[in-house]
């Protein structure tokens, strides 16, 4: 009798055990390969930041870029790590987000960046304003943006124009 | 002697058999993970991984994972415990049946074993696959770089994984089980002695 129920017994775990995947493996045809692969759509992420003006407000530059999301998730741009370069490479300004920007999908947003343009910078910049009247700014460095529980280190280059008129507006000498 | 005595009431039930099959039960019946890795900041997660032999939900970006096998494994291991702390509480009550013995059986510990283990093996291998090295408990940082328009950007997930209550509640119904079978085990000699 004990014989019986140990038998009895195995044969009941094996058939609870493995009667459900031979069921699967009966309804996808015995093909394993269609029943073991994953099967996920990742959410659209795509967000373009592209510069729109220069502006001067409370004479403290600042470089004003559009945030364009064109994704599915919203994102948040929490820091911005760069530096402001003058025409031959040479770094002129540190360069820092104003305030966070909240990006929901399909919105269009104003970042606004902090130029810190010291009277130096200026000075440094100088002899392309005396040729042209303006000097061609390239922001380089790195954008921290949190997406979904993550902190995303985006690189980020950008140019804009600084003219002598801005920086008359600034309150700074400019020839 | 005496502790089986007390714990059989005198040889007519196994007690530990029915506090393993309440346990079981209980741990069958629940939908809660036995392990959960989460990769969020404040409220917003990346990644949520809720796992049990009973059920397993991953999501990534909000978005399910979806493996088409993971219902029938779910459905087989459900159906295993039941078996077993079905099987338990029959062998128990009938304790005095000399057919009881083979109802005690040790799937109720073998599946929380089995789950860490796997759970291990499966860390390291997605670890390895993704170059990352992911703990099995604690908080840990995972650094990634994904190519994105031409660029590589560096994302940084904060995350946490644990073992839960539920995990707990399971071993401990799988070692009350292993004790009542050798409770079992211990009375069944006494009665072939006497």
């Amino acid at each position: 009798m004990v014989s019986v129920v140990r038998i009895v017994m195995i044969s009941l775990s094996i058939g609870v055990g493995l009667g459900p995947i031979v069921f699967a493996l009966n309804q996808y045809g015995w093909n394993i390969t269609p029943l073991i692969t994953p099967s996920y759509s990742p959410p659209k992420v795509d967000f373009r930041m592209e510069f729109t003006g220069f502006r001067v407000i409370d004479k403290e530059p600042k470089a004003v870029l559009r945030l364009t999301n064109l994704g599915e998730i919203g994102l948040e741009l929490v820091g911005l790590n760069a530096t402001a370069y003058g025409p031959s490479g040479e770094a002129v300004a540190p360069v820092t987000l104003a305030h966070p920007v909240t990006s929901s999908p399909g919105s269009v947003k104003e970042v606004v960046l902090d130029i810190s343009l010291s009277e130096g910078s200026v000075t440094r910049l100088l002899p392309y304003f005396r040729d042209r009247g303006y000097v061609d700014i390239e922001v380089k460095g790195e954008v921290f943006v949190k997406v979904f529980g993550s902190v995303v280190t985006v690189p980020l280059t950008t140019s804009f124009r600084l003219s002598r008129e801005d920086v008359k507006a600034l309150g700074l000498e400019c020839p | 002697m005496m502790l089986v005595d007390a714990l059989s009431l005198n040889g007519r039930v196994n007690l530990p058999g029915i506090a393993a099959t309440l346990l079981l039960l209980y741990t069958v019946s629940s939908n809660r993970p036995w392990w959960r890795m989460h990769g969020c900041i404040e409220d917003q997660c990346t990644f949520s991984a809720n796992i049990s032999p009973f059920a397993i939900a991953v999501e990534i970006l909000g978005r399910p994972v979806n493996v088409p096998i993971i219902p029938y494994l779910t459905l087989a291991a459900r159906l295993s415990i039941l078996l077993a702390a079905i099987a338990i509480l029959v062998g128990s009550v009938l304790v005095r049946k000399p057919w009881s013995k083979p109802m005690i059986s040790m799937t109720g510990l073998a599946l929380p074993v089995t789950f860490l283990l796997g759970l291990f093996i499966g860390l390291k291998v997605a670890g390895s696959y993704l170059g990352i090295d992911l703990p099995l408990t604690g908080k840990f940082e995972m650094r990634y770089a994904v190519p994105y328009g031409g660029l590589s950007i560096n994302v940084l997930t904060p995350a946490v994984a644990s073992l839960t209550d539920d995990y707990w509640i399971a071993l401990t119904a799988g070692a009350i089980s292993a004790l009542a079978k050798a409770i079992h085990g211990r009375m069944s000699a006494e009665k072939s002695q006497g």
